[in-house]
């Protein structure tokens, strides 16, 4: 009996439990590529400066570069820019997948609060990121449902993460019982495998028999249970890697960007979408550090930004080139904003008020700027419909874009997203 | 008043909340009821019960993670014990305060007209307020019994930590420690070893793990997990670069520049490549070693017996060769090449213009300053806010879970000295901050210059370098409100800690003066507790839940209020010198760990009775089943199998460590900063590669030695089959020896061993049916049928090698240590 075999006879006899949440439904031996839409999520580490991207305040009191620039816009466009970093190509390249969110109110001035608001919509612990519920909710049975480079990943056991940062010896894992070390430029023909696949699928049987036994045990404490499943569920999907040995670039993209900044933002995204590619990835979470500029904040940001930049362009480049980027949403956001005024050390301090970038192609609720700050950035509040600013009207918070994702993945309504509410009122950004 | 056990069950669904039917605490659920208030609950509830559901809970369960003996608002009138466990004590406390303070139990947390220390808690229309409005309104008029109501009972779960706990068994001494000793000492005890272990001497047994290169390999691994300095060892953030150059310490390049002139040098190629790896090697060593410094001196102050508060107080740092030459201490090394050879010393003139550098610990040290950088406006606030987390398990941070006043977040008028919003952090991580003065914000000894007072300018007349750590740009220039002479700013609260201001006369020792208010601190313990409990446990202890409308919100208020109870009793007795065996005095590590080891936490493996839902999430974090790290399962296979998983052409590379080391959850330090607890998909792929290629050469290398000379098969011959009674006989009991070596004795079921033994025929009969080569290596690559492809790496040029197996045997013992080395008792603990 092959192994996939093996693994649908189980799924038929129902030994195939799945992770609590899911009903246990049997997973792997039925599975299909995921090909629905891909979701990552970008966060800016440390607290970005908006009013120098998206949310521009020609102050020179708020920003330097006002002294003699001005706020930049696009013909056609709503959406405005600061004179800084790259921010000139990024918009003038991307305006038209942008929908800019300003004047969102974060409530903290703390980094862990921040973040944990920002991306889970909620300043309590607990509410797992928006791609972990993404994941949960649109790839439960993916063994890759969630990829992970840092920052907020809480999955309050609903997923599991996979931090995948350096794949120079993912192939080996992707087929484990490939020998992969020969030369592949000399002549020497090694043995291909170091078992025999009929034994390989004996031994797999074995060890899959043997944790039915270990889970059938009648005295499992919690944990024991937890952590049997979370085997159970890992070996399950080590059967569906395969895809990605064909999507994984066999070069990786250089770590250096084109400003010869380490940016490793680019492999994060590459290596993220070879794993959208395969099917087997929902949603991915990128990071870049640097935004924390409590001191000589142009110059430190401006790097940072850039890097961002530099990133975020590579990551709809190479969306187009595998053809998926129609399907790519991304979510830009940061702990919180910076301080509408320099520090006497020439940098800035955190401010509560800060903006998100939802980006997709070909939508028709891109294109637009949704909020609104006032001239020294504070968040003013809006008509939850209408959109124009409005005394009585909704202050937008964190919560309001994670709602915003949850729509737009079309899992408002579904059980996880359900166990972890947000309370966010309507906003009609779509 | 006594809160006392009330009949419970899921089963048993209702009960009745009015009759006194055992003892311990009664827990609503607040996803069975709708509301919060007696009013439209529609269930009685006596004042006890109410208290114990809705007031601890959800409402003062939060005031007393600050409102607590030594908590941030320890100095206030109201003072709580942060545990479920003094519900009376609590009750009484809240009695005693509304009697003295009428109304602020409701006005302080609501702002109502008052300023709370804390911000607003809940608003005049939360559920919250309702809670504590009718709290007060059963102090006036108390509810003591629901006989005469006609109202429904109010529903409920029992998740008092003692009584969950209970519900878990422990495991046997004997299995305690074969699992201590794999983690602490990578060692697998023998049999006689362990057939000597009762609860009675397990705790010495275990103390007695704690030496060797392998315990201090977890102890250091453990540190490095909270202070994350290895971030230093590598070359992309080298710790060489940290210490900013000659400038501040002369002698940083005096072992590698004449290595570097070498390589310029050198007149050949093969003299320059050696040169390269000299400088390469040098540098590398260095590097490492100044990023494990401060887990060093962790380890040293642990394994010689000093109490552990030396961590802080030492008056030393720790060297070896390497970090000898950068800090010029003065030491010699019998080996200047030997990077295991640490000592005590001090930089007495190795600093810049010779400065005798203060040492006090961790605090002091290079790379813990470096780790932790400030800024201008930081002003050392992110080294106060680690320091408080690592050492006093304090997260300043963690204060930061409520919506802030938003005027008070745009404050621009020195908000975290004059808003009270903002103090209820800067008020303790200020002075603290304050007491790092004299580190600039790379971490140098007093790297600024400045105006300093003289006999004839007392206000400020002589400009004088390395007096202090101020900035100039953006605060000294200004001269207001600096005055010559300082060394702090102004317009921040003053050094110190708590509420004692650093003395005027240790200025130069602020953080030696600050090290020893810490550890003289009640929290130091507690903070020591939780700086280990990852190590230990894998997991942080359990945040106290932040909303009560969550559906878990009592059961994740259990699994608090159950770490809560252990980590309050291993740091009681830490600090009392009752730990462990209870006979190395106050503050020792090695006490406090055994303690942690045969807790519960560390030792439940199995449930007593079946649990209901809550009462499974409340204890999903205890006992067994945590995931090896890296490191650990790397320790853990040597000590199994007598190697780790090296590289099939390089012997010396670890494969887990190196080539996987990310994929199985490991750490850089830097980026990545936190362990995959969890098991994922990737990760057992890990599991999957190394069984499929360490086993050949691992069966091999064993059947080529005698018998007695066998690590795993001391009891199977190459000629025992499965066709002779006494090859059935032999292949059972070398299968049973394996269970017991590689899962554990437990493990070694007349199931398992007839599981292990069916694989062993099964995989053998395949091999006989299809007629399988009894070449141990062969490639059918040229019949393009990869399917029979046995890679193994066979000694060709020894005529004794075992190169053949006509027996059909060593293949399948390959298949069965695949099975067994990938098992769930291997990876996890």
């Amino acid at each position: 009996m092959k192994r996939r075999d093996f693994l649908k006879t189980l799924a038929a006899t129902g030994l195939y439990a799945g992770h609590p949440w899911l009903g246990g439904q049997a997973h792997g031996a039925t599975l299909t590529p995921y090909r629905g839409n891909f979701f990552v999520s970008i966060s800016a580490d440390g607290g970005w400066d908006v009013t120098s991207l998206c949310d521009p305040k020609a102050d020179i009191n708020i920003n330097h570069w006002a002294t003699n620039q001005s706020i930049q816009t696009i013909e056609n466009s709503p959406i405005q820019y600061a004179p800084f970093a790259h921010n000139t190509q990024f918009f003038q390249d991307h305006h038209e997948k942008m929908l800019v969110i300003n004047g969102i109110d974060s409530q903290t001035n703390a980094h862990e609060a921040g973040v944990r608001h920002t991306w889970s919509g909620r300043l309590a612990h607990g509410y797992p990121s928006f791609s972990a519920i993404a994941a949960a909710a649109l790839g439960p049975n993916l063994p890759l449902a969630y990829i992970s480079n840092g920052g907020y990943k809480e999955t309050a056991g609903i997923t599991q993460y996979t931090l995948m940062q350096d794949p120079t010896s993912l192939k080996k894992l992707v087929f484990p019982n490939q020998f992969l070390d020969y030369d592949t430029e000399g002549s020497w023909d090694p043995a291909k495998q170091y078992h025999r696949s009929a034994a390989v699928d004996l031994i797999q049987q074995a060890k899959m028999d043997r944790l039915t036994r270990l889970r059938a045990q009648s005295q499992l404490t919690p944990k024991q249970m937890s952590s049997l499943s979370d085997l159970f569920n890992a070996r399950v999907g080590a059967d569906q890697l395969a895809p990605l040995a064909q999507t994984m670039p066999a070069e990786l993209v250089s770590n250096i960007d084109s400003d010869g900044e380490w940016n490793p933002l680019m492999r994060q995204g590459q290596i993220a979408l070879a794993a959208y590619e395969a099917g087997l990835c929902v949603a991915a979470d990128l990071s870049m550090w640097g935004f924390d500029t409590h001191a000589n904040h142009d110059a430190e940001q401006t790097t940072s930004l850039q890097r961002l930049q530099n990133g975020i362009d590579y990551l709809w480049q190479e969306a187009a080139r595998r053809g998926i980027d129609d399907r790519l949403v991304v979510l830009i956001s940061s702990d919180f904003g910076r301080t509408p005024s320099y520090n006497d050390g020439n940098g800035k301090d955190h401010w509560p008020i800060s903006s998100a970038i939802i980006m997709a192609k070909d939508q028709r609720w891109t294109n637009k700027v949704v909020g609104a700050t006032s001239s020294q950035h504070e968040a003013l509040s809006i008509h939850p419909t209408s959109l124009a600013l409005d005394e009585n009207g909704i202050r937008l918070q964190p919560k309001h874009i994670q709602q915003a994702m949850r729509q737009l993945a079309g899992i408002e309504e579904h059980e996880i997203s359900l166990k972890f509410p947000l309370d966010a009122e309507y906003i009609r950004f779509f | 008043m006594v809160f006392r056990l009330a009949s419970y069950g899921l089963i048993l669904g209702l009960l009745c909340a009015c009759s006194d039917t055992g003892s311990g605490v009664i827990v609503t659920n607040p996803s069975e009821t709708q509301d919060d208030t007696r009013s439209t609950s529609g269930a009685c509830e006596i004042d006890t019960d109410f208290f114990a559901n809705r007031v601890w809970p959800r409402v003062l369960s939060q005031c007393a993670s600050c409102h607590n003996a030594g908590g941030l608002a320890g100095e206030s009138a109201f003072i709580l014990q942060n545990t479920q466990a003094a519900l009376d004590d609590n009750f009484s406390a809240a009695l005693s305060f509304n009697n003295a303070y009428p109304g602020l139990l409701l006005d302080k947390p609501s702002e109502e007209n008052i300023e709370h220390g804390g911000g607003t808690i809940f608003h005049i229309n939360d559920d919250n307020y309702a809670i504590m409005s009718e709290l007060l309104a059963r102090f006036e008029e108390p509810i003591d019994s629901c006989e005469q109501s006609d109202e429904p009972a109010a529903q409920a779960s029992s998740l008092d930590a003692r009584s969950l706990i209970d519900k878990l068994t422990l495991a046997s001494p004997a299995h305690t420690f074969r699992e201590a000793s794999l983690l602490l000492a990578g060692q697998l005890p023998s049999a006689a070893e362990t057939a000597a272990i009762s609860e009675s001497n397990l705790k010495s047994a275990i103390r007695n793990l704690m030496v060797g290169d392998s315990f201090e390999a977890f102890l250091m691994e453990a540190a490095n997990d909270q202070l994350l300095t290895m971030k230093w060892a590598g070359s992309r953030t080298p710790g060489l670069s940290a210490l900013n150059g000659e400038y501040f310490y002369p002698q940083v390049s005096s072992r590698i520049a004449p290595l570097e002139a070498a390589v310029e040098t050198a007149n050949t190629e093969e003299v320059r490549a050696i040169a390269q790896q000299a400088v390469w090697d040098a540098y590398s060593n260095t590097n490492l070693a100044l990023a494990q410094e401060p887990l060093r001196l962790i380890s040293h102050v642990v394994t010689q017996e000093h109490p552990y508060s030396e961590v802080l107080t030492a008056n030393y740092m720790l060297v070896n060769p390497y970090t000898n030459d950068v800090f010029d201490t003065g030491l010699s090394f019998s080996d200047p090449q030997d990077p295991n050879d640490w000592k005590e010393a001090q930089i007495s003139s190795g600093y810049r213009n010779g400065r005798d550098l203060p040492h006090s610990g961790i605090l002091t040290s290079p790379m813990y300053l470096a780790r932790y950088p400030s800024t201008d406006t930081n002003r050392n606030r992110a080294r106060s806010r680690w320091t408080y987390y690592f050492f006093l398990g304090v997260d300043i941070e963690g204060l930061a879970i409520r919506p802030m006043n938003g005027d008070s977040l745009m404050d621009v008028d020195n908000p975290t000295l004059n808003n009270p919003d903002c103090a209820v952090c800067h008020e303790i991580m200020d002075p603290v901050a304050g007491a790092f003065q004299n580190w600039g914000n790379d971490g140098q000894f007093r790297d600024q210059c400045g105006w300093f007072p003289d006999g004839n300018h007392p206000e400020g007349g002589e400009w004088l370098c390395d007096l202090d750590a101020l900035p100039w740009t953006g605060y000294k220039e200004f001269f207001d409100p600096y005055v010559a002479g300082d060394l702090w700013y102004r317009d921040m609260r003053s050094p110190g800690f708590n509420t004692t201001q650093l003395p005027a006369s240790q200025g130069s020792s602020s953080l030696a003066w600050l090290a020893q208010q810490m550890i003289e601190d009640a929290r130091f313990s507690e903070g020591t507790v939780r700086f280990w409990f990852k190590g230990l446990f894998a997991r942080e202890p359990v945040a106290l839940p932040g909303d009560a409308d969550d559906a878990q919100f009592a059961s994740q208020l259990a699994a608090y209020e159950i770490d809560t109870l252990y980590v309050n009793e291993f740091a009681s007795a830490f600090a009392n010198g009752s730990a462990g065996t209870a006979n190395h005095g106050a503050y020792n590590l090695k006490d406090l760990l055994v303690d942690m080891l045969v807790s519960p936490l560390f030792r439940a493996q199995s449930s007593q009775q079946n649990l209901n839902a809550d009462e499974q999430n409340a204890l999903v974090y205890t006992g067994t089943g945590r995931l090896l790290t890296p490191e650990q399962l790397n320790r853990k296979l040597l000590a199994l199998l007598g190697q780790y998983w090296s590289h099939v052409w390089d012997q010396e590379r670890n494969q887990l460590l190196e080539d996987f080391y990310g994929f199985y959850g490991g750490i850089d330090s830097d980026g990545v900063t936190d362990r995959n607890g969890q098991l994922n998909t990737l990760m057992s792929t890990v599991i999957e590669r190394f069984s499929s290629e360490m086993v050949c050469r691992l069966v091999i290398d064993e059947f080529e030695l005698n018998n007695s000379q066998r690590l795993l098969f001391g009891d199977a011959s190459i000629n025992d089959t499965p066709q002779t009674s006494s090859g059935v006989s032999n292949i059972k009991l070398a299968l049973t020896n394996l269970i017991i070596r590689l899962w554990g004795p437990d493990q070694a079921s007349a199931v398992e061993v007839e599981a292990a033994y069916n694989l062993f025929v099964v995989l053998r009969n395949e091999r006989l049916e299809n007629s399988a080569t009894a070449v141990l290596a062969t490639n059918e690559a040229q019949t393009n049928n990869d399917d029979n492809d046995e890679f193994c790496q066979l000694d060709w040029g020894n005529d004794s090698a075992l190169v053949e197996d006509s027996n059909q045997v060593l293949r399948p013992w390959m298949g069965v240590l695949m099975y067994l080395i990938s098992d769930y008792k291997v990876m996890y603990l």
